[in-house]
């Protein structure tokens, strides 16, 4: 009676022990998606380490006709650069392109 | 500036129009074409935004090949914002022109005469060629008229507002002060307005409300192109002097009696 007792108690502890390292791995795993913000919104960087140019094909898409200039935490990025520029986290991206003004 | 041919010369380049349009606020985009169209215009401004499809559609190629672009700062308040808004434009559009505009208040929209001159000079040193927006403070345009902007833009009343020419003395002082490319921005309510700034020697007219905002924008677009070849045809002709009496147009010699 008494060891049946330690052996419900030990499985308990056990498939505590379980759920809370798997919600530890649950939130490295989120925590290794970080944030940058792509003309005024928010934007998840998985695993760190994207590119500006990939961040720009995946905000923009393929519009190959629009003059676009990108400028990261308030400073320009040249074109020749955007291929090699790594983005951080909080890093503030504007990709602006010529409109109505007068 | 001028030559022979009486084209306007700003930066060495030549423009057979010197009237200078702006693209917002029209209808749709064929109005905006057709008003473009209509004005005769050789250069247009354009503003810089974050992407988004609605701009997508203005780069058409009809109207991307037609016209020079004058990329402005809109909005800016900051000598920051505009620095960067300028490298941004000289990247996207490949053009050292930029027309600067610095606002110092929400109401009136009226231009920062002391920041605009500081962000004027740091771009100079970049090798900008500045379209500087500002009030019509004959002192202000002086300097930086002798700054080196390629024009000076100064306005005759608030952005928008139709107003027209608020201060005729001071367009004729500023005129008079400065030796470079002087163009009125803003205020252009209707075509006797910008007859009148050319009449008073001006090189050029900048407008965009006067004319997207009307009722039939396509046909005001011309009737500003009119004006501003009228009254650059009136100032090159050499208007006669006011007098304060009448002076006789027919001869007296020879009437019939004089019972």
């Amino acid at each position: 009676m008494f060891l049946k007792k330690q052996k419900e108690e030990i499985i308990f502890f056990l498939l505590i022990d379980l759920i809370y390292n798997n919600l530890v791995y649950f939130n490295i795993k989120e925590m290794s998606k970080k944030n940058c913000f792509v003309n005024g919104t928010s934007f998840t960087i998985k695993n760190c380490g994207i590119q500006l140019e990939e961040l720009i094909k995946i905000t923009v898409g393929k519009k190959k006709n629009l003059s676009f200039a990108v400028a990261v935490n308030n400073e320009l990025v040249q074109k020749s650069k955007w291929k090699s520029k790594a983005i951080k986290e909080g890093d503030v991206i504007e990709i602006v392109h010529p409109f109505f003004g007068g | 500036m001028s030559n022979k041919k009486d084209e306007l010369i700003i930066d060495g380049k030549k423009f057979e129009s010197r009237l200078i349009m702006g693209t917002s606020q029209y209808p749709n985009l064929e109005v905006l074409n057709k008003s473009l169209e209509a004005s005769g215009t050789k250069i247009i401004t354009v503003s810089m935004r974050r992407f988004n499809q609605e701009g997508e559609k203005f780069f058409l190629k009809q109207i991307k090949n037609k016209y020079t672009f004058l990329p402005n700062t809109a909005g800016c308040y900051t000598k920051k914002e505009a620095l960067l808004t300028a490298e941004l434009a000289r990247e996207s559009l490949k053009t050292d022109w930029v027309k600067l505009e610095l606002i110092s208040e929400n109401e009136m929209l009226l231009p920062d005469p002391l920041e605009l001159f500081a962000t004027c000079e740091e771009l100079v040193k970049k090798k900008f060629k500045i379209f500087a927006y500002c009030s019509d403070d004959p002192i202000l345009c002086k300097r930086l008229d002798e700054l080196g902007c390629a024009a000076v833009m100064p306005l005759i009343s608030p952005i928008g507002s139709g107003l027209g020419i608020r201060n005729e003395h001071n367009l004729e002082i500023i005129r008079s002060l400065c030796k470079g490319v002087i163009i009125v921005d803003a205020g252009i309510g209707t075509p006797s307005h910008a007859c009148k700034v050319m009449e008073l020697g001006f090189d050029g007219v900048l407008l965009n409300s006067s004319v997207a905002r009307s009722f039939d924008p396509i046909q005001m677009a011309k009737a500003m192109n009119l004006a501003t070849k009228s009254g650059r045809l009136s100032y090159l002709s050499g208007p006669i002097e006011k007098t304060k009496k009448a002076v006789r147009s027919t001869p007296f010699r020879g009437k019939i009696s004089n019972f």
